[in-house]
């Protein structure tokens, strides 16, 4: 059975060249659709900078909108699930000069930001200029994926439109590199990217909130992130008690789209939106998330739910995938990924991900042994424990969720 | 000075040093690689990473810098196996363990590493050492990117990182000049301090 699907869709060392990946590269062909995004809908019909208006005439003050996003626990939505303010409180005594807007969104699979950037640029904006009031920053540098060229004019329109709004602050909308450079996503990598270097992340500490760019201190927020706070501000009722958040719902659906759901919903009810038939396994978390069968998602969506898993919830992709495909494969092709699209800095990273490639060949070719086995669960254990960033950390859930879940190893 | 705890001894720092200095203090060997006192820190070969109390990863102790109260442990079971498998690793991508620096043999010595139970060396392109000038010779399927090079050069823009992942390689100039091509005046500093001789110079 293995050798047949081998045969019929895509060998896993042309993953470049296959149609899925060019499925990944140009991003923009895929016209993918918001469902269930009420929350977004009823601000567009509010009409846009409602909120920012209010703050300029002083009907909202700084410490109401800071009260509101500390109730209502808004997190990091680029894959940290930080809470906003937290990372805020840090910088703020480092005085802050630049906020970087990270919407690079370089994990495959993933359209949230795109949504956002394509079909409300207002929200970002407006989140933007009310981050900017809140923390006396004038200046953002706002990076957007190369491949989102209608979004990069969108947003671009709206700048240049809304100049009496924004005031003196000055937002840079940039291009980012080569839509295939995964690693500059992360966050010091970014910051490099920005400076006109090599993007590869930086040792850290220094955090960016004590050096960033140029030196200077720095916040950096994803597109989602600050996309919620007019939301916030507009329908604080929203908030009570539940965290909403964008996820990506693809793969083998009848309803494949960007959906609107609570963090802590079940992960059954949230998969069931999207109509799926004779699912087979799912991926939670983008490419660099973990594989489990559809038996096993009898679990909440967020972090604490997921990690009994072995799962995170990433940049919020879920992919389906029915019982024509092979979990081997697909865990195959996150490896050849991260071997691909590592910087090559540090050690860990660098050997440990060919090593991850070259185990998931030994799977494959059906010739793995105890001894690998276990040499890939040292390797796996030595990357998340001392790799410098995320993209060395993640790179082995793919591999250790598929021998713990389908495996039993 | 500042009280930390290096495996459960009680020591006293200065504000502002690093757990290595600390720990060279009272005479505790941590294995480095690409630490050279001297150089910028970058922590890229991960061998000197112990761990700390309040912390869930591993941390190198070459640019950690000590905060009051720290409990560090510089030889625990986590620390050491990760370190043998990052021996292992550094093993593969020079393609033994004769040809590198003494003092990493040593360390690999002391860690009981001897071998590696795969080799990389062989992968890098055929034609990557054709940036060599008469003075500095490449032999880059030695090199395990330890970025000692890169940061010893006095010009920061005639040795660099090109390419990704397991494709990364050294380059020069702005990306495919000949060292002879760049600002590089010969002055050895890359292969005084090179520990594999993938940079070395016959002279």
């Amino acid at each position: 059975m293995r050798d047949e699907i081998k045969k019929q869709n895509y060998s896993v060392t042309s993953f470049y060249e296959s149609a899925e990946k060019s499925y990944v590269k140009e991003k923009e062909i895929i016209e993918i659709e918001g469902r269930n995004v009420s929350s977004f809908e009823n601000y567009s019909k509010e009409g846009a900078f409602n909120q920012l208006k209010k703050i300029i005439n002083n009907k909202l003050s700084n410490a109401e909108v800071l009260k509101l996003i500390y109730t209502s626990g808004l997190c990091g939505c680029g894959g940290s699930h930080i809470p906003l303010l937290k990372k805020w409180q840090a910088a703020v005594p480092y005085k802050p000069e630049y906020l970087v807007v990270n919407g690079l969104e370089g994990e495959p699979y993933t359209f949230k930001d795109y949504y956002i950037m394509l079909h409300y640029p207002q929200l970002l904006i407006e989140g933007i200029a009310i981050a900017c009031r809140l923390l006396e920053i004038n200046e953002v540098y706002l990076v957007v994926n190369s491949a989102y060229k209608r979004a990069y004019e969108n947003l671009t329109k709206i700048v240049s439109e809304n100049k009496s709004f924004l005031k003196n602050i000055t937002i840079n909308v940039l291009y980012g590199p080569n839509p295939d450079l995964y690693i500059v996503g992360e966050e010091t990598a970014l910051l490099n990217y920005i400076e006109g270097k090599r993007g590869e992340p930086r040792l850290k500490p220094p955090y960016p909130h004590e050096k960033g760019l140029w030196n200077k201190s720095t916040i950096i927020n994803n597109v989602e992130t600050l996309s919620w706070i007019p939301i916030l501000l507009s329908a604080p009722e929203r908030f009570i008690n539940k965290h909403p958040k964008l996820v990506t719902l693809l793969g083998d659906v009848s309803l494949p789209g960007i959906y609107e759901v609570d963090m802590g919903d079940s992960l059954e009810n949230i998969i069931a939106k999207a109509e799926a038939e004779d699912l087979s396994f799912v991926e939670v978390g983008g490419i660099s998330g973990g594989l489990v069968p559809i038996k096993l998602i009898n679990v909440n969506y967020d972090v604490d739910g997921l990690s009994q898993l072995g799962l995170h919830v990433g940049s919020g992709t879920i992919r389906l995938f029915n019982s024509t495909r092979d979990p081997l494969l697909e865990m195959s092709k996150s490896t050849e990924f991260f071997k691909e699209e590592s910087c090559g800095r540090c050690t860990p990273c660098r050997v440990g991900t060919q090593e991850l490639r070259k185990f998931s060949q030994q799977l494959l070719d059906s010739n793995e042994t105890d001894d690998s086995i276990n040499w890939l669960h040292s390797v796996s254990e030595t990357m998340q424990q001392t790799s410098s960033c995320g993209l060395g950390k993640a790179a082995s859930v793919p591999v250790i969720t598929y021998l713990k879940h389908f495996r039993n190893l | 000075m500042i009280k930390i705890s290096i495996n459960n001894r009680e020591v006293e720092a200065k504000t502002g040093q690093t757990i290595l200095q600390v720990a060279k203090k009272i005479h505790l060997s941590i294995p480095t690689i690409c630490h050279l006192p001297g150089l910028e820190l970058r922590s890229v070969c991960r061998i000197c990473s112990v761990e700390i109390e309040g912390h869930n990863k591993l941390l190198p102790a070459c640019s950690t810098v000590v905060e009051k109260n720290m409990q560090i442990q510089t030889h625990s079971t986590k620390t050491v196996n990760a370190r043998k498998v990052l021996m292992e690793f550094i093993i593969a991508e020079h393609g033994g363990l004769e040809t590198l620096s003494t003092q990493v043999r040593e360390y690999a010595s002391q860690l009981g590493v001897n071998s590696a139970r795969f080799y990389l060396h062989d992968q890098k392109p055929k034609d990557c050492n054709r940036y060599s000038s008469d003075y500095i010779k490449l032999a880059q399927e030695k090199c395990i990117h330890c970025d000692r090079c890169i940061r010893a050069c006095r010009d920061s823009h005639v040795i660099s990182r090109s390419h990704r992942g397991s494709a990364s390689l050294l380059t020069f100039g702005e990306g495919d000049w000949l060292i002879e091509d760049t600002a590089c005046s010969s002055c050895g500093d890359c292969v005084a301090v090179c520990p594999t001789g993938a940079i070395y110079s016959d002279y």
